[in-house]
């Protein structure tokens, strides 16, 4: 019994130094100099350490907008989704009428379509409406991509809460809308979480309609900016890095600051409460 | 506080299920009414509609001379206890009770002092700053009869409250409860399967089954003078035993045959019991409680209903004794029926062992074969 304890703490140990390593070597690597970058045998720590590559990309990329863009196009799909989503979920998980389930298949179809073959339709779309460098160009096909899971994951949550809690609050003088904000929403809150969570970082990560979507370096969001450091003769590694390092840190943060409730969340209903 | 009233309620889910059918009943200004019967009769079906929960396909409902049949259950002013409680996990046990009031926007101060007030009278004074899940089944049971108090409803619904808890505790709150419906004069629904519980708590008791009401009246008269084989069946624990009899021959002559047995019945039997003159020489339904079995013994002896019976199986419970047997039932064409008798523990009894009982013709319940009415 406690050898295989022991051994088990060793293999937890082993592939959280495994996953962790490319993370850590991508923030070593972005404080070192060029030279050491392209060494036959680079040098495990910076030496010495350098803030250039962080220099280049706020002071001559403007990284910063595009970190904004990030933020202002994946905080607003976020909001949007949780709002529309949860009303939705609650809706599916609540009435009961006819051709509810083909209402809800209908709704995990449209996040079937593959992004790629609704990039050019959405293309012209776009440029005529002139939304083509706007947020909403983003924001309203990542709604169509994270709703369907959002109100899926939320119908869900919805479904365990107890009817009658919800019965009690109407009975004790609320109306419908009071009962789902007073009570409902506050016990779905693990739910919510895990799904604004992932709707975030879905919309913080996407790349191909980012990169459709967005001519100029000013409305470019992160992904796709990073990839645009490129130039036709170089590379810039180190600043690609040290970009790479700026944007994880936010949404591991995130994600460590509300682990607590994302976990309850995705194992809520595991265990009666 | 106010009565309620209901009157032909009928509620069929759209799947066509029947839930109720051309429901009558009156619930008078501060009474405790029981409405009992067993699993899915349509007893929570008829809360749920005087909540507001669910709509009745006819019939209409008023609280205190209010029609609220339009009425969502918020502005109807009734307070409901579910049988899961149904506290709102996210809160306080202060938060619980003070719910209620808040939603009616009432000035702090007088949330506070209402909240105080009834935790002091429940004994929740020291539990007030608690979740719900820090509460014993008791306790929690007893925030959920608080949640109900503490805004002054024109009437309380509840919803088998007493359910969930263990057999003690059952027990206990049964008599707190009643002594504070006593104390507060409101007008109680209750809605129960357990018919102990109805018998003993109601100031009325109303049976109902497959969406039909049976009898409304006093427990004791519930009891003692059931409408009908329904009633006498669900009511009484252990169950009325039945059988099929007939009455025969006329004047000191007259006699009753059940389970191959005879039974010689007073010659005046027919006119004290006049329900029974036109089923002579025909089949009906004798009925008998367990509890009026008699001991074979003394004064007793000289008696006129006698029955043998052979012991099955014995159940010692301490105050009392049940023998299971069985008694052939040739008019019906079956079998036999299965019996119950409570005896007194000082009758001597055993399994196999041949006994011999005494019945009082007085203590039979008879009824119409086919329509189960009360003769």
């Amino acid at each position: 019994m406690k050898r295989s304890g022991v051994s088990v703490h060793l293999a937890t140990v082993l592939f959280i130094l495994l996953s962790f390593f490319p993370f850590f070597w991508t923030l070593l690597s972005s404080l070192k100099p060029a030279s050491q970058l392209f060494q036959i045998n680079p040098p495990f720590w910076p030496q010495p350490c350098t803030w250039e590559n962080y220099r280049a990309i706020f002071l001559e990329r403007r990284f910063y907008l595009n970190i904004l863009n990030s933020v202002v196009v994946a905080g607003a799909a976020t909001g949007v989704c949780v709002a529309l989503g949860s009303l939705a979920a609650y809706g599916l998980a609540r009435l009961r009428f006819r051709g509810k389930s083909i209402i809800l298949g209908f709704i995990l179809v449209v996040s079937l379509f593959p992004p790629v073959a609704i990039v050019s339709p959405l293309f012209l779309l776009f440029e005529k409406t002139r939304l083509i460098n706007t947020y909403l160009a983003l924001i309203l096909p990542y709604l169509t991509f994270a709703l369907p899971l959002t109100i899926w994951l939320l119908t869900v949550f919805f479904r365990q809460i107890p009817w009658e809690l919800e019965e009690a609050a109407r009975l004790d003088g609320a109306g419908p809308l009071r009962a789902f904000w007073e009570v409902t929403l506050p016990l779905a809150a693990p739910g919510i979480f895990t799904t604004a969570i992932l709707t975030f970082i879905y919309c913080w990560n996407e790349f191909l309609f980012a990169l459709a979507f967005t001519t100029n370096d000013a409305s470019r969001t992160i992904p796709v900016a990073i990839v645009m450091f490129s130039g036709y003769h170089t590379v810039p590694w180190g600043q690609i890095l040290a970009a790479v390092t700026v944007v994880t840190v936010p949404v591991a943060a995130l994600v460590l600051v509300l682990q607590r409730r994302i976990i309850s969340g995705l194992t809520a209903g595991a265990i009666k409460g | 506080m106010a009565g309620i009233v209901i009157s032909g309620l009928h509620k069929t889910y759209p799947n066509g299920a029947a839930a109720l059918q051309d429901f009558h009943l009156a619930v008078a200004d501060g009474e405790f009414l029981v409405l009992v019967g067993p699993s899915g009769c349509g007893k929570s079906t008829v809360l749920r509609c005087v909540a507001g929960l669910e709509r009745p396909t006819l019939g209409t409902i008023s609280v205190g001379g209010r029609v609220v049949n339009d009425l969502p259950p918020q502005e109807r002013d009734l307070a409901m206890v579910f049988q899961t409680y149904a506290l709102y996990p996210h809160m306080t046990v202060f938060d619980n009770l003070a719910f209620g009031l808040k939603m009616r926007r009432r000035p702090q101060e007088e949330i506070g002092k209402a909240v105080a007030a009834v935790a002091e009278k429940l004994g929740l004074k020291a539990h007030l700053h608690k979740k719900p899940r820090e509460l014993s089944g008791g306790e929690r049971q007893r925030v959920a009869l608080g949640r109900a108090i503490v805004r002054q409803p024109q009437a309380f619904l509840m919803d088998e409250p007493l359910s969930n808890l263990d057999a003690a505790l059952r027990v206990k709150m049964r008599t707190e409860l009643l002594k504070l419906q006593r104390e507060l004069k409101t007008t109680v629904l209750y809605v129960t399967h357990d018919q102990t519980e109805a018998l003993t708590m109601g100031d009325r008791v109303a049976v109902l089954h497959s969406g039909r009401l049976q009898q409304v009246a006093p427990p004791r008269e519930i009891y003692d003078h059931p409408a009908n084989r329904l009633v006498a069946g669900f009511i009484g624990s252990p169950a009325m035993n039945f059988i099929t009899a007939r009455i025969t021959g006329k004047g000191d002559g007259l006699v009753l045959h059940l389970g191959g047995q005879t039974l010689p019945l007073p010659g005046d039997y027919l006119e004290r019991r006049p329900g029974l003159k036109n089923y002579q020489q025909k089949n009906l339904i004798a009925g008998l409680r367990p509890e009026h079995f008699l001991p074979l013994t003394g004064a007793r002896r000289g008696m006129l209903g006698r029955l043998k019976i052979r012991v099955e199986v014995l159940e010692t419970l301490g105050p009392v004794n049940y023998a299971h047997f069985s008694l052939p039932d040739p008019l019906a064409g079956r079998e036999a029926a299965a019996w119950v008798a409570a005896l007194d523990p000082t009758v001597p009894a055993a399994p196999g062992q041949d006994l011999e009982v005494a019945i009082e013709p007085r203590h039979i319940h008879f009824f119409d074969p086919e329509t189960g009415k009360a003769l």
